[in-house]
C-alpha cells in the first residue's frame, strides 16, 4: 500500500516537477527585455533535455571511451593494451565474424518477409488481411528473453528414445528421424538464435512496409498496368524503387538492433557452442571476469560500428521528412 | 497503528546499536565509533538488514528463509530478502552502482577476492563480527576461504559436500556388485561391466550426468574435474592449481581430464552420450536412474540433489548415496565442498549481528534442519541428530571422516578462469570441436596476467 502511494507520489512530483521547472524558466525569461528574451528562450527549453542526455549518454560513453585504456579495474593506464586484445584475440575474432552473419542475415530476411507479407497481405480482404498482419505483428509485443524462454521448449533435446518436449524434435522424431540439438550443432545453432529475432522484428518491417506500399500512388500502378506490366514486374520496378527509402530505413534500424543483439545468445547459449557475439561477450568480461578495460573496448567498438548505420539512417529519415 | 510500529523500530534500533557498540569494542578498536551509534540516530536502515543471494531452489530457499525468521524473531530486527538467480551479474551492477546489500551470500570465493579488492567489501572484524569468537566454533577452511590478503571477508554460513556417488541399489544387483564401490577401481570395474552389457543401448548406461545450467554451464565438469584432482594428487598440488603455479597443460592436470574423457566420451558409459551431457539440466540429470529398470547406476553430484529426486524415492531402496570414491591410497580421503560465503557491504551494524546469528548454533540448526537446505553446518561441534535426513546425517559422517577438505577450484579461481574459460573450453571440448590439447592450452592461456 505504502509502495503503491510513494509511486503515485513520485509521478506527480516527477512530471508536475517538470511542468512547474519548464513554467518557471519561462516566468523568468519572459521578465527579460525582449531582445534577450528572444535569445534565450530555446534554451530554456531545450537545455534540461540537452542536460539529461548529457549526463546519461554522452558521459558514460566518453567514460567507456577513458576506461578502454585502463586495466581490469579501470585503476592504471595500459595504453593500447586493450585494442590489441580486441584485434588479436581468438575468441573475439569469433564473436565478430558471428555479428557479421547476424547483421548481413536477421536484416536482410527480415524485411524480405516484412515485405511479402505487406505486399500479400494487401491483397486480401480487408478483414483477413488485418488478421494475417495481426499474426505476424503479434511477437514483437514479447520481450526478447520472454521469445527466447519460448523458442528454448521449440529447440529442447532429449535423450533419444525418451519423450520430447521440444516441438521441433517432437516433429522430427514422429517422422522417424533422431533428436536433433539444434542450439549445439554447429552448422545450424547460429540460424536458429537468429530465428528468433527474424520472427521478433519481420512484424515490425511488415508495419512500416505496409504503410508505405499503401503510400504509392495508385496512378502509377495503373499506368504500368495499363503498359501491359506483369505483377512481378510492377512489385520490382514501380513498388520497390517508390518504397526504397522506407526499405533502408527498415534495414538500418533493424541492423542497429542486431548489433547490440544480447538477450537471445544469453539465455539460449550464453555464447557457448561457438554463438557469441560482441555484446554477450562484453558483459561477461565485465560481470564474471571483472576486465573492465576488455570490456569497454568491446563496446566502443560496437559504438565505432553503428555510428555509420545511425548517419545513414538519419540522412534517409530526413530525405524522407522533405518530401512530405 | 502507525505509532506504535514506529516505538517498536525505535526499540529494535537501540537493541541493534548497543549490540553493535559492545562488538566494536570487543573486536576492533581502530574503527571510529561513530558507525556503531549510525543505529540511533534514526536512519532508516537500522534494526533492518538487507540481504542478497544467488540461492534460486524453491526448497533451500525456504530453508535459508527458516534462519532468516529465527533471526527476526530473536533480534526484532527486519530482513529483507532478495534473491537473484543471476548473482554475480546483480552483485557487481549493485556494489559499482552504489546500491550494495547490506550482507551478500557469495557461491564464489573468487568473486569476492575481486570485490574485496576493488574495497567493495567491508573486513567482517571492521564490521563488528568477532572473528576470533568464530575462528574457534567453525570448522577449519570456513574462514580461510574467504580471507584474502590475511583479512577476513567473508565467511561460509553453509556447507554443500559435492564429493557424493548416488547410486541406484537395485542397478547394482543387476551385475552383482556387494554394495557401492570403495574404490576408483571398483567403481570403474562396475560401470564397464554395466557399459558392455548394454552396449549400443542408447538409454542404459553406468553414468547419468547432465550439466546444462543456463549461463553457468560448465560447473559440473569442473567439479569432476576438481574432485579427481584431489584424490589424484592430493591437497598441495591442488593448492598449486589453484593458484596456477601448476598449469591447466601439466602432466597433473592432464592426467585428471584424461580419467574424466574415458567416461565422459564413451557412449556406452554415459546415458545419451556427450549431447545428453551438454543439453540435460543438471537438476534433472538423475531423472533416468529412477526408471524401471533404471537407466543408470551412478550419478556424481552434491548433496542438494537429493532434494530434486522423485518424491516417493526412498534413501536405501531406490537410491542410495555413498562416498564418491578415492583413487590413490597415499593420498587419503579428501572432500570437495562448495557454499555461500556470507560478507557484508555496508556499515550497518545488524549486518554483524545477522551473519554472526547465521553461523551460529541457532542459526545453523534453524537453517540446516529443513530437508529443503540440503546442506551441512559449518560448525565444529554440531549434532548430527540435527539433520532432518540420513543422507544429511551421512554426510555429515563423511565430513568429520575426511582427511581433508578444499573449496570448490573454479569458485576460487579469477573469474576468466572459474566462469570463464575452464567452462566454456570444456563445452567447447566435449562438443568436438576442439581436442584435449587444445582445451588445456586455451584455458592456460586465458588466465589473466600478473598485474
Amino acid at each position: 500500500m505504502s509502495q503503491l502511494v510513494s509511486a503515485i507520489a513520485a509521478i506527480l512530483f516527477g512530471v508536475g516537477g517538470v511542468l512547474l521547472l519548464f513554467w518557471l524558466l519561462n516566468a523568468a525569461v519572459e521578465r527579460l527585455p525582449e531582445q534577450w528574451e528572444s535569445r534565450l528562450k530555446p534554451w530554456v527549453f531545450i537545455g534540461p533535455a540537452v542536460l539529461v542526455v548529457g549526463v546519461f549518454l554522452v558521459f558514460p560513453a566518453l567514460d567507456t571511451i577513458r576506461r578502454s585504456f585502463l586495466g581490469p579495474a579501470s585503476q592504471e593506464f595500459v595504453g593500447l593494451d586493450n585494442y590489441a586484445y580486441l584485434a588479436t584475440d581468438e575468441t573475439v575474432r569469433e564473436t565478430i565474424l558471428n555479428n557479421i552473419l547476424w547483421m548481413v542475415i536477421v536484416p536482410v530476411v527480415s524485411v524480405a518477409i516484412g515485405l511479402a507479407v505487406a505486399v500479400l497481405a494487401d491483397r486480401l480482404s480487408e478483414r483477413w488481411e488485418k488478421v494475417a498482419k495481426s499474426m505476424i505483428f503479434l511477437p514483437m509485443a514479447i520481450s526478447f528473453v520472454g521469445a527466447s524462454t519460448i523458442w528454448l521448449f521449440m529447440y529442447a533435446w532429449r535423450t533419444p528414445g525418451t519423450n520430447q518436449i521440444g516441438l521441433l524434435n517432437a516433429i522430427w522424431t514422429a517422422f522417424g528421424g533422431q533428436p536433433v540439438a539444434w542450439v549445439q550443432t554447429q552448422a545450424i545453432n547460429d540460424f536458429a538464435l537468429m530465428i528468433i529475432m527474424v520472427w521478433l522484428q519481420a512484424g515490425f518491417a511488415m508495419v512500416l512496409l505496409s504503410a508505405a506500399i499503401k503510400n504509392v500512388p495508385h496512378d502509377t500502378v495503373e499506368a504500368a498496368r495499363i503498359d501491359g506490366a506483369t505483377e512481378v514486374q510492377i512489385f520490382w520496378r514501380v513498388t520497390v524503387p517508390q518504397i526504397r527509402s522506407t526499405i533502408v530505413v527498415v534495414g538500418t534500424t533493424i541492423l542497429i538492433l542486431v548489433l547490440k543483439v544480447f538477450d537471445i545468445v544469453y539465455v539460449m547459449t550464453n555464447g557457448n557452442f561457438g554463438t557469441d557475439v560482441i555484446a554477450n561477450l562484453f558483459i561477461r568480461n565485465m560481470f564474471n571476469f571483472g576486465q573492465f578495460g576488455h570490456a569497454a573496448v568491446l563496446v566502443v567498438f560496437l559504438i565505432v560500428l553503428t555510428i555509420p548505420f545511425m548517419v545513414i539512417n538519419v540522412r534517409r529519415f530526413r530525405e524522407q521528412e522533405a518530401q512530405r | 497503528m502507525r505509532a506504535a510500529r514506529t516505538r517498536r523500530h525505535g526499540t529494535r534500533r537501540a537493541v541493534a546499536a548497543t549490540a553493535a557498540l559492545a562488538l566494536f569494542a570487543t573486536a576492533c578498536g581502530g574503527d571510529d565509533g561513530g558507525e556503531g551509534g549510525d543505529g540511533g540516530d534514526g536512519g532508516e536502515a537500522s534494526g533492518e538488514v538487507s540481504l542478497l543471494h544467488g540461492i534460486t531452489g524453491e526448497a533451500e530457499q525456504a530453508a535459508l528463509q527458516a534462519a532468516v525468521d529465527a533471526f527476526e524473531e530473536e533480534s526484532g530486527n527486519t530482513v529483507n530478502v532478495e534473491a537473484s538467480p543471476d548473482f554475480d551479474t546483480t552483485i557487481v551492477t549493485r556494489t559499482t552502482g552504489g546500491n550494495a546489500p547490506d550482507v551478500a551470500l557469495y557461491p564464489q570465493p573468487g568473486v569476492l577476492e575481486r570485490l574485496a579488492s576493488q574495497d567493495a567489501v567491508v573486513p567482517l572484524e571492521e564490521a563488528g563480527v568477532d572473528m576470533a569468537g568464530l575462528e574457534g566454533e567453525l570448522i577449519e577452511g570456513m574462514v580461510e576461504t574467504g580471507t584474502f590478503d590475511d583479512e577476513a571477508y567473508g565467511v561460509v554460513v553453509k556447507l554443500n559436500l559435492k564429493s557424493l556417488l548416488w547410486y541406484s541399489p537395485t542397478g547394482l544387483d543387476e551385475v552383482g556388485a556387494d554394495g557401492a564401490p570403495e574404490t576408483w577401481d571398483d567403481l570403474m570395474s562396475v560401470s564397464e561391466d554395466f557399459a558392455s552389457e548394454h552396449s549400443g543401448d542408447g538409454s542404459r548406461a553406468p553414468w547419468c550426468i547432465g550439466m546444462e545450467s543456463g549461463g553457468d554451464t560448465g560447473w559440473v565438469a569442473t567439479d569432476w574435474i576438481e574432485d579427481i584432482m584431489l584424490r589424484l594428487h592430493g591437497p598441495d598440488v591442488y593448492d598449486q592449481w589453484v593458484e596456477h603455479e601448476i598449469e591447466f597443460d601439466s602432466p597433473e592436470v592432464r592426467e585428471a581430464f584424461e580419467m574424466l574423457e574415458e567416461i565422459w566420451f564413451d557412449e556406452d558409459q554415459v546415458v545419451g552420450g556427450t549431447t545428453a551431457i551438454l543439453q540435460t539440466p543438471f537438476l534433472q540429470g538423475n531423472a533416468p536412474m529412477f526408471n524401471d529398470p533404471p537407466g543408470c547406476l551412478f550419478h556424481r553430484q552434491a548433496g542438494f540433489i537429493a532434494g530434486e529426486f522423485p518424491d516417493d524415492a526412498e534413501l536405501g531402496t531406490d537410491f542410495d548415496m555413498a562416498y564418491f570414491p578415492p583413487i590413490d591410497e597415499s593420498v587419503g580421503n579428501p572432500v570437495l565442498f562448495a557454499g555461500d560465503l556470507a560478507a557484508i557491504h555496508t556499515d550497518n551494524p545488524v549486518a554483524a549481528e545477522f551473519v554472526e546469528f547465521l553461523v551460529s548454533e541457532a542459526g545453523q540448526t534453524a537453517w540446516m534442519e529443513n530437508e529443503g537446505a540440503g546442506a551441512l553446518a559449518v560448525r565444529t561441534e554440531f549434532d548430527t541428530g540435527v539433520y532432518p535426513t540420513d543422507e544429511l546425517a551421512r554426510q555429515g559422517e563423511i565430513l568429520s571422516g575426511a582427511d581433508f577438505a578444499r573449496f570448490d577450484a573454479s569458485d576460487v579461481m579469477p573469474g576468466e578462469i572459474g566462469t570463464g574459460a575452464f567452462w566454456t573450453e570444456i563445452v567447447t571440448w566435449l562438443n568436438g570441436n576442439q581436442d584435449l590439447d587444445a582445451t588445456l592450452q586455451n584455458i592456460d592461456a586465458a588466465w589473466p596476467s600478473e598485474s
